[in-house]
């Protein structure tokens, strides 16, 4: 396939234009629905479009920044964006960004293998995967665990709020009140989150897998407010990694427009879903996709050990390792969205009947004679 | 509680009485219970009372007329009226002779506690309770 | 031959055409006050309804299932005398009694002002100025205990077939000229008015056992008959009254079959403030008469403080109850304190509408909710929304739906908010036109986008870029957000005309 402009853009085709659309739809429909997840699928399946590493980072970005700009708007309509939480975060995530673009460059310079993905070496790439698997295992197992739990403890089927109690009995002032949330949190454990999640989001791109049940988990915040406010922080960062990637050169619009075409439909889809799916299987099917993505990146482990030296196994094994972790997080992806989309027309179908109900006039009944 | 509030309730069936006196008495009312229109309206001659509360269905005298001769002796006499029988046209007949107010039964005593409130106030008295006093 | 009503106001001289009509024509006669004595001795207190009326405030309220017993009491009453022979009957506006029945003759008396005056001043010894204002009261009353009970405006002249003024007519004439038009033949009665008046009868009977009836005489009852087969609706709530209701009926003559039946639907309407006079209470009515559904009302006060769902009931119809001589006991301070007056409005006006299907209140978690909401009810439609009352509007807005989708685990019917429920169903033209316009833009931007890839990728990446990168950055931080915004609105309104926002 040519490429253009010294193999930094790929040449467009119908086939590959239409892969790129539907591959935003995917990110877009559990981006909305879990509440960030976009990323994950988004990047790799580009680079198996061919589209090098460094530029399937810029460009998802770009289209990053217009979809979760328009996502935060949604869940803003819908109620669920407490924007002083969002822009609290913000302000430390911007210095974890920066931590972890110090960490992940120092390891990259480290070098060791020959990987490619992600633009690293086997050291970074090894470093972005236990860090990726580490957090991961840990949300989804608790998401899952709390999604599956027998329904008979005090709380309903709302989310567990005994950490959320425990922390809000932590000496920590100042405390502050989030309006829309409705919760009461210290600011300096909504600073660390922040922290925390900026570091993730610029070593893996997955600050949101951690911040939103972080949200919920750990500040009591309801599901739906943490999507539409991790959204909202990531609006912005998302600007700003845009911005300067084009600076840098990595963008390639048309693909940002491509992907936006289909994720932005996609997320509309699935902050629909948030609305008409029960909130239990909001979280159930949100934890497994991630899971799905822990042992997606699992099976790619041997690989950068091996390119370490730090295992020994024939070099043949290493196509197919790759292959069935990308194959394994398209499973998820594509898993997860059609799940998604099956629950959501579902909904709408039986909505449509009440609707359509509504219009058919019964007969009056006589009236209640004396 | 400085002042009591002197009532006179008379209804042709004793067991009226009987529930009301107790139930007005224990807001501040000082009640003196009849069964028979004359004895009533002789005392109704030697004491002023402050309300005066009646039934309109009774054997010799019915109500109106005792409102009628209550109103002819003490214009400022509270009469209340309490019927089984109420119709539009005799509530209006007693209001329009000057009854205080008009109460069909069957009523809770709190309702006639809540008249006898109003009424006392319109007299300017203000030991009365709208609710009783343990 | 008919039954004659004769409607006219106190003091005016329609009670004695009607008694003179009565003896011209050798009718039965039958008045108003002998129908208010029967339903007093049957233990139904008009007087309650009566006095309601004089104290304006309180009208609708707590008077509704009186006022049912009452015109049953007044229905089967007349029925019963007519079905003996010819009547006339004096009243106020007796013929509302009677709809569809055809050998009904309706008048109306208007009286001679002066006449009437010099009658109430002498009848009652008031003096003019009291007794003109008497008049004007009780006029006044009338009219109000008309509207209340019947429904009507008094003074709708297309509800009576006559109307004589006594002004000129002297009281003798005017009874002689009912009684010819009393024999017409456009009076008289069919197999098929019989029919509907046995029906009423037949109808009232059995409303006035199921409410003297202890066991049955709080449930909300709806009776319908038609062709001698009584049909009784209860909601759900009270279905441990079917296997009474047969029992309490007993063999009412001329019932040839007794069907109950819970009513079809039921709609459970969930909110922390319930007004009568609101827009939602409009819809919910509304739906629930398309569908003869029931109405259950649950006021629902999340997190306050916890309680078990307590029934609220709309103030039992009073009775009058022997040994108490109409003096009641007080109620327990207690019970006042369970719901707000506007949730039994509501609730009284859905009793009113023959359409409550009962209410409680509820307060605490949503354990607490859940426990209000009876499993054995086939609910068709719940309704919720304004809930959460002392958070802010956004945080409501989120938690009632979340409150909703909640409620799916537990209730298998929709769940709707009111949004829902009075969603426009069509798109508006202006947003159409919008939605159009950013369709438009949309797909020029793709197309100069993809039409031009080689100028942009050198902006974005190649030449051009190596002499002003800024420009890529420039380009990226405007066409992200416009594309987005426009493509956005064009979903938006889609999803919309989907019905999926």
């Amino acid at each position: 396939m040519p490429m253009l402009l010294g193999d930094l853009f790929i040449h467009l085709t119908w086939a590959n234009a239409l892969a790129l659309v539907l591959l935003g739809l995917v990110g877009g429909v559990i981006s909305g629905f879990a509440g960030s997840g976009a990323a994950f699928i988004m990047t790799p399946g580009m680079m198996n479009l061919r589209v090098p590493g460094v530029v399937a980072v810029g460009s998802n970005m770009a289209h990053r920044f217009g979809n979760n700009m328009m996502g935060a708007k949604r869940h803003a309509g819908l109620g669920n964006v407490d924007k002083r939480l969002s822009i609290l975060l913000l302000v430390t995530a911007v210095i974890g960004v920066q931590i972890a673009v110090w960490i992940n460059s120092t390891l990259f310079k480290m070098g060791g293998g020959e990987g490619n993905e992600g633009g690293g070496g086997a050291m970074s790439n090894l470093y972005i995967s236990l860090i990726f698997i580490g957090v991961l295992t840990f949300v989804g197992a608790f998401m899952l665990r709390d999604a599956v739990r027998p329904r008979d403890s005090k709380e309903g089927s709302g989310p567990s709020m005994k950490l959320a109690n425990m922390l809000s009995r932590l000496p920590l002032p100042p405390y502050i009140h989030f309006p829309v949330a409705d919760v009461r949190i210290s600011l300096w454990l909504v600073l660390l989150l922040g922290l925390v999640v900026g570091f993730l989001d610029g070593t893996v791109a997955i600050g949101g897998f951690l911040g939103v049940p972080a949200m919920i988990y750990l500040f009591g915040v309801p599901t739906t407010v943490a999507t539409g406010s991790e959204l909202f922080m990531a609006m912005f960062g998302g600007a700003w990694g845009a911005i300067s990637y084009a600076y840098q050169g990595f963008v390639d619009l048309r693909l940002s427009c491509l992907l936006l075409l289909g994720s932005l439909m996609g997320v509309y889809i699935g902050a629909y879903g948030t609305k008409v799916v029960k909130e239990v299987l909001v979280r159930l099917v949100a934890s497994s996709i991630i899971l799905l993505c822990v042992v997606s990146r699992a099976v790619a482990v041997p690989v950068y050990l091996r390119q370490l030296n730090f295992l020994h196994f024939s070099e043949g094994w290493e196509p197919w390792l790759k292959g069935a972790s990308t194959a394994i997080l398209f499973a998820a992806g594509v898993g997860g969205a059609g799940l998604v989309l099956f629950y959501v027309v579902k909904a709408t179908l039986e909505r449509r009947k009440v609707h359509a109900t509504l219009l058919i006039r019964k007969p009056e009944a006589e009236g209640a004679g004396g | 509680m400085s002042e009591r509030l002197s009532v006179l309730v008379l209804d042709d069936e004793p067991i009226v009485g009987r529930r009301l006196a107790p139930a007005l008495a224990k807001v501040g009312c000082d009640v003196e219970v009849f069964e028979a229109p004359e004895p009533a309206l002789k005392r109704i001659q030697e004491k002023e009372f402050q309300i005066v509360v009646t039934d309109i269905r009774m054997e010799d005298i019915d109500g109106i007329e005792v409102l009628e001769k209550v109103m002819a002796l003490h214009p400022r006499t509270k009469v209340i009226m309490i019927t089984g029988y109420a119709t539009v046209e005799v509530a209006r007949e007693a209001l329009a002779k000057g009854a205080f107010d008009f109460i069909a039964k069957p009523f809770k005593p709190q309702e006639l506690r809540d008249v006898i409130a109003r009424a006392a106030e319109s007299l300017g008295f203000k030991g009365i309770h709208e609710t009783p006093v343990e | 031959m008919p039954i004659v009503f004769v409607s006219g106001v106190p003091f005016g001289g329609g009670e004695r055409l009607a008694k003179e009509l009565a003896r011209k024509l050798g009718y039965a006669f039958l008045d108003r006050e002998e129908v208010v004595a029967r339903a007093n001795e049957s233990g139904i207190p008009v007087g309650k309804l009566e006095v309601a009326l004089v104290k304006k405030p309180a009208v609708q309220e707590r008077m509704v299932r009186l006022r049912d017993r009452y015109l049953a009491v007044a229905t089967a009453t007349i029925c019963e005398k007519a079905a003996a022979g010819n009547l006339v009957y004096y009243g106020r506006a007796g013929h509302h009694l009677l709809p569809g029945v055809g050998h009904v003759l309706r008048v109306r008396v208007v009286p001679e002002p002066a006449r009437r005056l010099e009658t109430v001043m002498e009848r009652l010894r008031l003096p003019r100025e009291k007794a003109e204002k008497f008049i004007r009261d009780v006029d006044e009353d009338i009219r109000a205990w008309v509207r209340f009970v019947h429904d009507v405006d008094m003074e709708d002249l297309q509800k009576y077939d006559l109307v004589v003024n006594l002004e000129k007519l002297s009281l003798e004439n005017a009874a002689a000229a009912l009684c010819s038009i009393a024999e017409l033949p456009d009076f008289r009665p069919t197999p098929a008015s019989q029919a509907a008046m046995q029906e009423r009868l037949l109808r009232a009977r059995a409303r006035i056992r199921l409410a003297l009836d202890e066991r049955t005489a709080d449930a909300d009852l709806t009776v319908r008959s038609s062709e001698g087969v009584l049909t009784i609706t209860y909601v759900p709530r009270q279905a441990q009254l079917a296997p009474l209701i047969p029992d309490v009926l007993g063999d009412l003559p001329g019932c040839r079959e007794i069907r109950c039946t819970m009513a079809s639907t039921n709609i459970l309407w969930i909110q922390e403030a319930f007004r009568p006079d609101s827009g939602t209470y409009r819809e919910v009515n509304e739906l629930a008469r398309r569908w003869g559904a029931a109405v259950e009302l649950l006021q629902y006060r999340a997190g306050g403080e916890e309680g078990e769902a307590v029934p609220v009931e709309v103030a039992p119809a009073a009775a009058l109850k022997a040994g108490t001589g109409g003096v009641e006991d007080d109620l327990p301070e207690a019970a006042a304190g369970g719901a707000d007056s506007s949730f039994e409005r509501t609730l009284e006006a859905l009793v009113q509408e023959g359409r409550s299907g009962g209410g409680h209140t509820v307060a605490g978690g949503r354990d607490r909710l859940v426990g209000a909401i009876s499993r054995s009810v086939p609910y068709s439609l719940v309704v919720v929304d304004n809930l959460f009352l002392d958070k802010a509007p956004a945080a409501r807005t989120r938690m009632t739906r979340e409150l909703a989708m909640f409620l799916t685990d537990y209730v298998k019917a929709p769940i709707l908010s009111t949004a829902d429920l009075s969603s426009k169903l069509h798109l508006g033209r202006g947003e159409v036109l919008k939605a159009a316009a950013a369709g438009v833009l949309v797909v020029l931007l793709y197309c100069a986008i993809f039409l031009r890839q080689e100028g942009l990728l050198s902006v974005l990446g190649g030449e051009a870029h190596k002499a002003a990168p800024w420009v890529a950055s420039v380009l990226v931080a405007l066409l992200a957000p416009v594309v987005s915004v426009l493509y956005g609105n064009l979903l938006a309104s889609a999803m919309k005309w989907l019905k999926m926002d």
